[in-house]
């Protein structure tokens, strides 16, 4: 025999991480509960979590009709998709021009691809309202999604991630007859496809997160987006009824946790690796 | 590895410099119309006092940012991000590292933790923002009811101004965590695992040894990368505020952010906003070349 | 200077056993190095070599059996407390450290306490014991010409420096035993015949106990004063570079060992011959008649005439290799289509194939049969030149 670990660490490890994992998991344990209380018990204040009574048709019903919760939702869906469908088909083929041709304007564009890394949207913020005012396009979807079509993100991952495709693999497709832009989206592509998919993982989260924007442009409540569909719930309610507005952050947050859960894996290695390597 | 895939023919070449423009054009436009040209309207608009729906005007030149830099509002609003970020950003980097090492420690129910420890990250942050704000409810909140039974005073976090930006950070630090501790798990797992049998071999017997010898070493870049993330990213606060205390209580949670929304879009000062907007960029800016030239000089072994 | 079979193992293994779940990666396996002895443990990839080195070291547990170290017991120690030292394949160095910091390493956890390893004031305390760790370190820069090297960072060094880096660091501490994992295998071929000679020079300047593991059997060949041939978790053979060539105990350990490898005809005995092809292929096998065997004989071993005889085949060229010094002819057998290699004068390869009838011919008496189970058969008679019988 040799000598084994003993049994003590082990344990300990475990216990430390799953009492971090409670306090972790807390807020989303109360947020649940709460949304089940009615709104007399939740003011009773007390730590229990078990509801005395029962109130969640009321409160989640509140919830959807308040504000129209499925119709932010959905339009959160839209408009992530959308932006990550641009923001792809815009940076790739300008990812693909300046890893792999040679042109004058290369190190320009490069070079304007770094500046965009540092300008925030926030900063620019001001002039693009001007823009989109005077374009007619407050209080749409659309202006919800075009500012963002450009990722000068995504240009920089896929340009670091294609740089490392054999030059070969180019030559035989154009030796093969094909165009060049028929190259970006037959060969660079489908070989891509892990750069990519981080990439949407990563655009997703964050637009799915965003306020700033949409709380300038966007002012009427169905065209909201989730951030800023929760953000006139809680207008609408001044802070009365905690048991519908836990209900509302439920059914708000659920579909990306969900999302997250069923694809874990994708999730974790698609935000670590356009992390690193971006 | 070159980068030109055709020889140098001149008619190839011309034909690729062709197609790669074609490539870029959108871009570029994309380039022109929503990075080049507001950034330089926001900087032509920092130089004076425009107002929106106004077109009365004038140029104010370099006073403007001199005016902006003593304005007390401004430099509070410094003040709170510089805070909000010296308490967010190396709490979340250490805790990320702790729970990293805590989970590669062992081998049971590491995918498990790091997933509970990830799930901040993929939620919706004004949601649930919204629920710690009811956590920390100065009466009916959990937090101040369980510090109760432990026998300490309530306090109401995000409701009086010593306090609002820890109750802030609080929330950052939470949000923040499980992203590092990603981070730092891909780190980990991508150490030879060769080094540290050599470390065995060598003498170094205890987990402290080992962590100094090989596994903070090894981390160094990762960790540059980490603290350079959440930089960056805390002096980006601003659903939290929007969503919990608009800048109060007494403008004392008022964060750079904010302060450019409120003077933007409230009060309608797009000049000084650019100004303000300006700023932020220098600031982030020095942030990022402090850290890549500092920093990055101690990790250059890879 | 070889080593004394009578003194007691410098370094010992004894039944051995690990599991992977169901799995059994070492099955009580035994092993002894005595005093400067260089045992090199060979065996394919995935044999479970490089597992009973590292249990050796104290870095892996296993479910029975010892380890003993000039006679101290050490099973239940830990790796750091074993006084081995050990070389690794991809070298381990700690990249953020000089050179002449790797190899101080182990003298510096060793000599220094806690206090005196702190990162300012640690060196202002121990300026004589640091000063005596440097002095070692430069002797040993020295044997391995390695001093104009010491300052640089692993990530500066080429294939080679790292690896003398990586033996510098393990002979600095003059351990009781020297383990080295597969230290050649990530340099270019040139460069591994070179260094393989530095090592064993290293070994008996220093009067070494070495246990080497190697999946090449020309290194394990060339190197060492005692080969331990392994598979499958099980140690087929132990015993001299030549005993290993020329009598291998198992028909997998004539197989492993020699490039090109062993030429293998399936035979069944007859009144103590083996036949296969209607030729004489060994003599006086201990085995009953109809018993199915299996004769092995080197490239080496096959003469090519061109009369048939009693133990010789009919063969046609199929391909010959020219490899400068020696040539190899491919053959196959008229008969059944049997595949053999011969060795062949340089001279004669590119007459050979143009004869109009051949016969490769092997002698009887020295060719080496196995039985089904693959373990050698024994010959009957003590005629054998130079044979003895399978122990």
């Amino acid at each position: 025999m040799t000598r084994r670990d003993g049994i003590a660490w082990p344990v300990i490890r475990i216990v430390l991480l799953g009492a971090i994992a409670l306090v972790m998991t807390a807020p989303y344990i109360f947020m649940i509960t709460t949304s089940f209380k009615p709104q007399s018990e939740v003011f009773a204040g007390g730590l229990n979590l078990l509801p005395q009574q029962w109130s969640i048709v009321a409160n989640y019903s509140k919830a959807v009709t308040a504000v129209p919760l499925l119709r932010i939702l959905l339009n959160g869906v839209i408009v992530c998709a959308a932006i990550v469908f641009f923001q792809i088909l815009f940076a790739l083929p300008a990812a693909y021009s300046l890893a792999k041709l040679r042109f004058g304007g290369r190190d320009i564009i490069f070079g304007l691809v770094i500046m965009g890394l540092l300008v925030p949207i926030h900063a620019i913020s001001i002039p693009l309202y001007a823009m989109a005012r005077w374009a007619g396009l407050l209080n749409t979807l659309a202006v919800l999604i075009a500012p963002f079509t450009l990722s000068v993100f995504a240009i920089f991952l896929f340009r670091q991630f294609i740089k490392t495709f054999p030059n070969d693999m180019v030559l035989a497709a154009r030796s093969d007859g094909l165009s060049e832009a028929a190259i970006v989206w037959r060969v660079i592509l489908p070989n891509a496809w892990p750069a990519a998919s981080a990439f949407a993982i990563f655009s997703v989260v964050a637009h799915w997160n965003d306020l700033y924007w949409p709380l300038i442009t966007v002012s009427k409540t169905q065209l909201a987006t989730p951030p800023l569909g929760l953000m006139f719930f809680r207008a609408a309610e001044v802070g009365d009824d905690y048991g519908a507005l836990m209900a509302a952050t439920v059914l708000i947050t659920l579909p990306l946790v969900l999302f997250f859960l069923f694809a874990q894996r994708l999730f974790i290695e698609g935000l670590t690796m356009s992390g690193i390597k971006g | 590895m070159r980068h030109e895939v055709f020889p140098s023919v001149a008619g190839a070449a011309r034909h690729e410099a062709i197609a790669a423009w074609r490539l870029c054009a959108p871009t570029l436009v994309l380039m022109l119309l929503l990075l080049v040209l507001p950034s330089l309207a926001v900087v032509a608009l920092s130089l004076t006092d425009a107002e929106l729906g106004s077109s009365d005007w004038h140029f104010l030149g370099l006073s403007a940012y001199r005016d902006l830099l003593g304005d007390r509002d401004f430099q509070r609003a410094f003040r709170n991000t510089a805070v909000y970020v010296g308490l967010v950003a190396p709490a979340s980097v250490l805790l990320g590292l702790a729970l990293a090492l805590l989970i590669e420690a062992g081998t049971t129910a590491r995918a498990f933790f790091r997933s509970v420890f990830f799930l901040p990250v993929v939620s919706l942050i004004v949601a649930m923002g919204t629920v710690w704000q009811y956590l920390m409810h100065p009466t009916i909140g959990p937090l101040d009811l369980l510090l109760g039974k432990l026998g300490l005073p309530a306090v109401n976090w995000l409701g009086t101004s010593d306090t609002v930006l820890w109750g802030l950070a609080i929330i950052g630090i939470w949000q923040a965590v499980g992203f590092n501790m990603v981070l730092y798990l891909a780190g980990l797992t991508s150490i030879d695992r060769a080094l540290y049998q050599a470390a065995e071999i060598d003498g170094a017997k205890s987990a402290w040894e080992r962590f100094r010898l090989v596994t903070w070493p090894m981390l160094s870049p990762m960790t540059l990368f980490v603290i350079t993330i959440s930089v960056i990213n805390s002096v980006k606060v601003f659903e939290t505020v929007a969503a919990l205390t608009q800048g109060g209580p007494a403008k004392a949670s008022e964060v750079l952010l904010w302060s450019i929304y409120q003077e933007g879009f409230v009060y309608l000062h797009i000049g000084t906003a650019s100004a303000m907007a300006v700023v932020f960029v220098a600031v982030l800016l020095v942030l990022i070349l402090v850290q890549t030239r500092v920093l990055e000089r101690r990790v250059q072994y890879q | 200077m070889t080593a004394d079979a009578d003194q007691p193992a410098a370094l010992g293994l004894e039944g051995i056993s690990k599991s992977y779940g169901s799995a059994a990666v070492l099955d009580n396996v035994s092993l002894s190095v005595r005093k400067g002895e260089f045992v090199a443990l060979v065996g394919p990839s995935g044999c479970g070599k490089s597992t009973l080195l590292r249990i050796a070291a104290g870095l892996e547990d296993h479910e029975s059996g010892r380890v003993v170290i000039n006679g101290a017991d050490v099973t239940s120690a830990r790796a750091a407390d074993r006084d081995v030292a050990m070389v690794f394949q991809s070298y381990a160095l700690y990249p953020h450290l000089t050179a002449r910091q790797n190899i101080a390493l182990p003298l510096v956890m060793r000599r220094l306490n806690a206090r005196e390893r702190w990162p300012l004031i640690g060196p202002l305390m121990s300026r004589a014991k640091r000063a005596g760790i440097f002095k070692d370190v430069a002797d040993v820069a020295d044997s391995l010409h390695i001093t104009h090297l010491l300052d640089r960072r692993p990530s500066q060094l080429s294939g080679g420096q790292r690896q003398r880096v990586a033996l510098g660091r393990a002979i600095v501490r003059r351990p009781q035993a020297f383990l080295m994992d597969e230290p050649l295998s990530n340099l270019d071929a040139a460069l591994r015949v070179a260094v393989r000679n530095e090592i064993v020079d290293l070994h008996r300047k220093a009067g070494a106990v070495t246990l080497y593991v190697t999946h090449d059997q020309e290194e394990a060949l060339s190197m060492a004063d005692r080969v331990a041939v392994m598979l499958g978790g099980r140690i087929l053979q132990v015993g001299t570079p030549a005993q290993v060539y020329q009598q291998p105990d198992h028909l997998e350990v004539a197989k492993f060992i020699g490039v090109p490898q062993i030429n293998l005809v399936a035979a069944i005995v007859e009144n103590g011959l083996a036949k296969a092809a209607s030729a004489e292929l060994a003599r006086s096998v201990a085995a009953t008649d109809g018993s199915r065997v299996t004769v092995g004989f080197r490239p080496e071993d096959i003469t090519l005439t061109a009369e048939p005889a009693a133990s010789a085949v009919a063969v046609r060229v199929e391909r010959v290799e020219f490899l400068g010094a020696v040539a190899l002819a491919h053959l196959k057998t008229v008969e059944c289509g049997l595949t053999l290699t011969a060795r062949i004068a340089p001279t004669d390869a590119s007459g050979i194939a143009g004869l109009p009838s051949l016969h490769a011919r092997v002698d009887p008496d020295a060719t080496l049969v196995f039985g089904t189970s693959g373990s050698r058969i024994a010959r009957t008679t003590a005629t054998q030149r130079g044979l003895s019988d399978a122990a």
